[in-house]
């Protein structure tokens, strides 16, 4: 039988796996793909816990709001990724690199 | 549905692992698509094929092809292809004035901040990771029990089912209008099972309409944002030109 | 007008706020309006605001006695203090009104000529409309704490207007010694209200008239402490003794505003104050006794310091400072009524004085130049009455009204002051009697001679100018004419019960005075006597014969002297001794000339140590604990720790990730360890 706890928990090992690459990489594109698997790890869990809601006797829309949620999470990445990968060909027009720590503008 | 569940584990979580391992950029994305696939058979396996499909169209078809495409436009080799500091074990003081591959500085640049040597090593990231997995995981263990299983799906009241279907979960709020013989209409409640497609939308349009409204708006702005940022060093903005030939010029 | 009746309190509202909008046109758009416009609006919303005035009265003269009272909005509510921005009008309010926006119409038609040559005539229609806003307020509200709105607004407004000319740093000077001087009266002013609010409550009237049996029985202490504290805001606006010292120097401002603020309306507001508070002030007996002194010897040492002044205006205004006095007498002595209609007299002899020296100094300044002493000094004037006949005359009658010439104004409001003294009948009220008939002889002199030395005899001075001199333009004049009528008219309201009972002012004002009276005790000084026995009507027969023998006698004397040119020289021997360099002046010309030094003593012993003081304060305070402690340490304490602040901005995402991935999960550990113990 399928566990919401079991999924829960991949959903957590995908987003400490996002965590650790974005916090690892220096490569700009490798952060964002990180990113990007930090964000599916919340629509796992968001589509698990619909899907508990929708278990525990919610309605129509209560218990699909958990996957219109991942929708909008999904437009949302779909939104950032464009912006951000327009920010890394900016950087890397200007600096030949997409290092992130070659960006240091604002140091204080 | 467990069988698809725990193949998509695996699958999923070795994509992970690839994405954050693999020193080549192109491996790496491609680790990344692994994962999106597996978390799709998840979705599935939860009973949410519109999300799957959503998510294999979105992640794998759009997004994973605009990173390739940057990654073209762009360096794709690794820090360690260039012999630069940051992999796991090494312990090299990182310095931007050499690291970076901008190296031309200006004369008499200041010298670089004391602390932007400061080291970060991959066994720190290792380390603030896997303490935040302890903390969800603690989370995830202090769950109520009503989350040791999902529950069973409700079903209609005298919903009529058909041969070799399932049987519907909801109601609507839009019944079907059907026209009698005698010309007057009948409202047929309109019924839909959970997950399908039908489900989400009427989720949607009777739940949230003016956040799928505002979404996109959002999305206009980033399209417009995208464009703005790519194109605005052709303006002649300053701060977004090459350094190289700026410094060329002066 | 009569349909305006069923809503009287729209036309209470329209009296002040009409020449607030002619305030806002002229202060805001006034650059762009041409001399006719300024002066068009700012006296038309005067002169509209008159005849909705007057238009009130007819109303409330109709309507009895019951007070008209209008509230706009709730101003201040905490705790137990709670304050209406309301409008009253009841008898009191009502004459000073009619006075403030009649005068205040006459005197902006005026201005119409006066300030004709003036660039910032803009600006001086915009605050003389906001006095009058302001004299309105003062005199409309309905509390305490409204009246003391006004009274800023008017001591504001006086200090724009002095400094008119703001160029001339005498001026400048002029006008912060009035703040000053107010400022000091309005800090014992609000020590006074502070304390009838902490013992009764509250400050508007009803609510304080309503408690007039408490105020009675109340501690007298407090009352007395009260009542001088109000006192000594109402000598620092209406200038007298010790605070007087800012009036003669408000002569700097343009002279219309001299007779509008300086002489008509805003001094006369402390004696407002006074008479409104009189139920509180007649239970004060030590307070009311230091009120009719301090009035009496202010008469007097006013009076004398005009007897020698040479500038026409200064003379006034000590003229002015002394009939304040006289107002401050009666009302020390507890016949409000008379002290209110000495002001309401005096508002049109002295407003007539001084718009007539208004003309006059005109005339010279065409061709003396503006702001040239000379065209003030009076020793270098001299048959003027050949070149501005109309200006002679009326100053004439406005001269004959300060002395109290029978028939005249100021003799019916001066001589009610005097016999109230005389019928008094113990030392205070001889005291106040002797002080009072001295400062009349002061009258009658200085009025006389400022007419002598202005109008009669040879010029003394440049010839030029008295070649160019000449009538003044019909829109001074006619403000003239008109104060002159009322000049001689005005007394007659108040008649001595000696010729026939005819008092229809004092009927009018009666109901102000019922609540004081009512809880008086029968023996009480402030009891007002309706009826007039035959002794009392002997009393008042000596008493006018002694007063009008004195004027009639002193003016015909100063003015026979000063009317020749020859009598003059005679009379300067009198001041000075010796010939030529060892010419010296006598030791009481000197005293007198000097105004006894009071600034002198003032600057010395007051300004002085004062200045010291201020001067250590500005090192140690402010120089050393302020600028290089406070603000330059705060700088630096501030600029130290952003040092090290700055440090942590590295400039690389990658730290701010660690950071933002580090608080994360020390903000989750947190949260499970306070989930985990619940």
């Amino acid at each position: 039988m399928l566990e919401p706890k079991v999924v829960l928990f991949l959903a957590s090992v995908l987003f400490c796996c996002g965590v650790y690459g974005v916090l690892s990489r220096r490569h700009l594109i490798m952060m964002l793909m990180s990113l990007e698997l930090m964000l599916n790890a919340i629509n796992i869990m968001l589509v698990t816990f619909s899907r508990h809601w929708a278990g525990k006797g919610a309605g129509l829309v209560g218990a699909h709001s958990g996957q219109f949620f991942t929708l909008m999470v999904m437009a949302v990445a779909a939104a950032e990724v464009g912006i951000g990968l327009a920010f890394i060909v900016a950087i890397y027009r200007r600096k030949h690199t997409a290092d992130a720590d070659a960006a240091a503008e604002l140091k204080g | 549905m467990e069988v698809v569940f725990w193949l998509s584990f695996v699958v999923t979580l070795l994509g992970a692992a690839m994405l954050v391992t693999q020193k080549h950029a192109v491996y790496a994305l491609l680790g990344l698509l692994i994962a999106f696939f597996g978390s799709a058979g998840v979705f599935l396996a939860l009973d949410a094929p519109f999300v799957a499909v959503s998510q294999i169209l979105i992640y794998a078809g759009a997004l994973a092809v605009m990173f390739l495409f940057v990654l073209m436009f762009t360096d794709t080799r690794t820090e360690e292809d260039k012999g630069l500091p940051g992999a796991i074990g090494s312990r090299a003081v990182f310095d931007p004035a050499t690291a970076s591959s901008a190296k031309k500085k200006k004369k008499g640049e200041e010298k670089p901040h004391p602390l932007s040597g400061l080291v970060m090593p991959k066994p720190m990231a290792v380390v603030v990771s896997l303490s935040l997995l302890v903390c969800m995981v603690v989370a995830i263990m202090k769950l109520p029990s009503s989350y040791n299983a999902f529950g069973e799906l409700p079903s209609v009241q005298g919903a009529t089912v058909r041969e070799g279907e399932p049987a519907p979960n909801y109601d609507t709020k839009s019944p079907r209008h059907v026209k009698q013989p005698d010309g007057s209409l009948l409202d047929v409640p309109r019924h839909v099972r959970y997950g399908e497609t039908a489900a989400v939308s009427h989720t949607i349009f009777e739940g949230f309409p003016l956040a799928f409204e505002v979404v996109s708006l959002l999305i206009f702005a980033a399209v417009l944002g995208a464009v703005l940022l790519a194109r605005r060093h052709l303006a002649g903005i300053p701060g977004t030109q090459d350094t190289a030939k700026e410094q060329e010029h002066a | 007008m009569l349909d305006l009746f069923k809503k009287p309190e729209l036309l209470l509202w329209a009296v002040p706020l009409l020449p607030l909008v002619g305030f806002l046109i002229n202060g805001l758009f006034g650059r762009r309006l041409n001399l006719a416009a300024s002066g068009g609006v700012a006296s038309a919303s005067v002169i509209v605001s008159f005849l909705c005035a007057a238009g009130l009265f007819v109303y409330h003269m109709k309507q009895g006695s019951a007070a008209i009272s209008s509230s706009a909005f709730t101003w201040m509510n905490t705790g137990g203090f709670h304050i209406n921005f309301a409008l009253l009008l009841d008898h009191l309010s009502c004459v000073y009104m009619l006075v403030i926006t009649g005068v205040g119409s006459l005197i902006h038609i005026y201005s119409v000529g006066y300030m004709s040559h003036d660039e910032g005539f803009a600006r001086y229609f915009a605050y003389l409309n906001l006095f009058v806003f302001s004299m309105l307020m003062l005199v409309l509200g309905d509390s305490l704490v409204t009246l003391f709105l006004g009274w800023e607004g008017v001591g504001l407004c006086s200090y724009l207007l002095i400094g008119f000319w703001y160029k001339d740093r005498n001026n400048a000077i002029a006008g912060k010694k009035a703040f000053v001087a107010n400022r000091i009266g309005d800090f014992g002013f609000m020590i006074g209200m502070f304390l009838i609010f902490w013992h009764f409550g509250t400050l508007s009237y009803t609510g304080l008239l309503s408690q007039a049996g408490a105020i009675a029985a109340a501690d007298t202490t407090l009352l007395n402490a009260a009542c001088i504290c109000l006192f000594i805001g109402a000598c620092g606006k209406s200038a007298q003794i010790p605070l007087y010292v800012w009036l003669p120097d408000a002569m700097a401002g343009p002279t219309p505003v001299s007779a509008l603020i300086h002489a008509a309306t805003m001094v006369t507001a402390g004696i407002y104050m006074v008479a409104r508070m009189n139920f509180v002030f007649v239970h004060a007996e030590l307070a009311m006794d230091i009120v009719a002194i301090v009035g009496g010897v202010t008469a007097l040492f006013a009076g004398s310091i005009g007897l020698v002044q040479r500038d026409i205006k200064k003379v006034l205004a000590y003229s002015t400072v002394s009939q304040l006095g006289f107002m401050f007498m009666a009302a020390g002595l507890g016949a409000f009524h008379i002290a209110v209609f000495h002001v309401f007299t005096h508002a049109f002899f002295k407003a007539l004085l001084f718009l007539g020296s208004g003309s006059v100094i005109h005339a010279l300044e065409h061709s003396l130049g503006h702001g040239n002493p000379d065209s003030q000094d009076m020793w270098k004037m001299g048959g003027l009455k050949e070149k501005m006949p109309i200006t002679c005359y009326t100053m004439f009658i406005g001269s004959l009204a300060l002395a109290g010439i029978p028939v005249f104004a100021g003799f019916f409001s001066k001589d009610a002051i005097l016999y109230t003294a005389f019928h008094r009948g113990d030392g205070l009220g001889w005291l106040i009697y002797g002080l009072g008939v001295a400062a009349a002889v002061c009258t009658a002199f200085y009025s006389a001679r400022l007419m002598g030395l202005t109008f009669f005899g040879k010029w003394r001075g440049n010839e030029h100018a008295y070649a160019h001199a000449d009538e003044s333009p019909r829109s001074m004049t006619m403000p003239l004419m008109v104060l002159a009528v009322l000049a001689i008219l005005a007394g007659w309201l108040i008649t001595p019960a000696a010729w026939f009972h005819f008092t229809p002012f004092s009927d009018w004002l009666a109901p102000t005075w019922n609540v004081a009276q009512a809880t008086l005790p029968a023996e009480s000084h402030f009891r007002l006597h309706a009826e007039h026995d035959a002794a009392a009507i002997t009393a008042e027969w000596i008493n006018m014969l002694i007063s009008s023998v004195i004027a009639i006698g002193v003016f015909v004397f100063a003015f026979l002297i000063y009317k020749t040119s020859a009598n003059i020289e005679k009379v300067k021997k009198l001041a000075f001794t010796g010939e030529g360099d060892t010419q010296r002046m006598t030791p009481w010309y000197k005293l007198l000339l000097n105004k006894y030094y009071v600034d002198e003593i003032y600057e010395k012993f007051v300004i002085g140590p004062v200045r010291i003081a201020s001067d250590v304060l500005f090192v140690v305070v402010d120089v050393i604990v302020i600028d290089l402690l406070l603000v330059n340490g705060s700088a630096m304490l501030v600029k130290a720790s952003s040092d090290l602040g700055r440090r942590l901005q590295t400039g690389l995402v990658r730290h701010y990730l660690y950071a933002f991935a580090v608080g994360m999960v020390v903000l989750s550990a947190l949260f499970l360890l306070i989930a985990g113990q619940k």
